[in-house]
């Protein structure tokens, strides 16, 4: 029991420190993203919703990395992996887990979503397939 | 090597997790581990299917088979989770009947076997096929077979060792105890497949009320955490469940303890079941 609880312990210290590291990237992202609006023509707020919006998996990264969609809707997102590898979209923030096989497609719903940034990753290869979509 | 032990750990803490409870809830019954044993290799057999055929299931219903495919796993070893439940606390009384006759009970004891070793195999064939899918990705690209090995054995004799911890913490309960709690504990765990595949059949969209989030607790217990991960094999807890999921919960747990009530042994009948 207290091999357990020292490990439940652990893992938690673990978890808020990686909430904390979480935060400070989304920090980042924002500021970014508020860097690259400002350099281009002033954006719509709100993005007009499409059919179906596709992320490409390369070299075990996703293309783009950044998706922006209109808050508010169900959104299809089409994930095709043109890697010979499988991988997993899983994503905390949006609760989806779906994989994808290598050279093959999957359809995933998501949203109606609240305004704000939701992180993804590719669970196979978490170090380098990483997104965001982010919701307007 | 680490990271891949982690996500191997992950995957492996579930399916220990499921097997140990159900192991302490079925000790005792004469033959079982032979069945188990059938169950472990279907489960690494069938986890290997599944893998070559994620594309073609993946494709199949409108390209929502995987979502189909998974919740229908989590129902059918609900069902027969369940089953086990209720076969166990009948036995138990039928067992202090035949008190006596002891050629008589072991036969009575074969017969949920092949259902054991069919949960074995259920509760293996998700996360099984993604530790499969998983180390043929790393192989493809360029991993080396020392990490490969390393990386496995350590995530998976983490896991095993959570597994056997459950396994025998409630093996050593008192004696009492034992068949209640591990009876509710199946319960639980049926409830919670129940909840699962319900979250599924949500996000394909085949749920057509109910379907949005109750609450968020992500904030005060991830699921992805090693102590929301254990409750979420265990007992069901999801940090944004649907309604659905919460009807579909509770709906289980009830139906399974009035069950449990209805063919309920007390605890004197456990007990004279474990001494023999």
């Amino acid at each position: 029991v207290a091999v357990l609880v020292a490990a439940v312990a652990c893992d938690l210290a673990r978890a808020s420190a990686a909430g904390a590291d979480q935060r400070i990237l989304e920090k980042s992202e924002e500021d970014k993203r508020a860097g690259d609006e400002a350099g281009q023509a002033v954006e719509d707020a709100r993005p007009v919703l499409k059919k179906e919006y596709v992320i490409e998996i390369k070299d075990h990264k996703f293309h783009p990395a950044k998706l922006i969609v209109p808050a508010g809707k169900k959104i299809k997102l089409r994930i095709v992996n043109l890697d010979k590898s499988p991988e997993e979209f899983e994503s905390y923030d949006l609760n989806r887990e779906k994989v994808v096989a290598g050279g093959g497609k999957i359809t995933v719903y998501v949203g109606p979503l609240k305004p704000g940034t939701y992180s993804y990753f590719g669970e196979f290869n978490p170090d380098t397939a990483q997104g965001v979509i982010i919701a307007k | 090597m680490l990271s891949l032990a982690v996500i191997i750990f992950r995957e492996v803490l579930e399916i220990s997790l499921i097997i140990g409870v159900v192991l302490a809830a079925t000790r005792g019954l004469a033959g079982r581990n032979r069945w188990v044993w059938f169950g472990l290799l279907g489960g690494v057999a069938g986890s290997c299917v599944v893998a070559l055929s994620a594309g073609a299931i993946s494709q199949a219903v409108a390209g929502m088979g995987q979502e189909l495919f998974n919740a229908l796993v989590l129902l059918l070893a609900a069902l027969l989770i369940g089953w086990t439940v209720i076969w166990m606390r009948r036995h138990s009384c039928e067992m202090t009947q035949r008190l006596r006759a002891v050629g008589q009970a072991v036969a009575e004891g074969k017969r949920p076997l092949h259902v054991i070793a069919v949960v074995v195999a259920l509760a293996m064939l998700r996360e099984g096929s993604e530790i499969v899918l998983m180390t043929y990705g790393v192989m493809v690209s360029g991993g080396t077979a020392a990490q490969l090995l390393a990386g496995g054995l350590l995530g998976m004799v983490a896991g095993v060792g959570l597994g056997a911890a459950i396994y025998y913490g409630l093996v050593k309960m008192a004696t009492r105890y034992v068949f209640s709690v591990t009876g509710f504990m199946l319960a639980f765990l049926a409830a919670g497949m129940v909840s699962q595949a319900l979250e599924l059949l949500g996000a394909a969209g085949f749920v057509p009320v109910l379907d949005m989030p109750l609450w968020d607790t992500s904030w005060l217990l991830s699921e992805h955490s090693l102590l929301g991960s254990i409750l979420r094999t265990l007992a069901g807890y999801s940090a944004q469940p649907t309604g659905m999921q919460l009807v579909g919960f509770v709906l289980t747990l009830t139906v399974l303890t009035l069950l449990m009530r209805t063919y309920g042994g007390n605890a004197r009948v456990a007990k004279v079941e474990v001494e023999k």
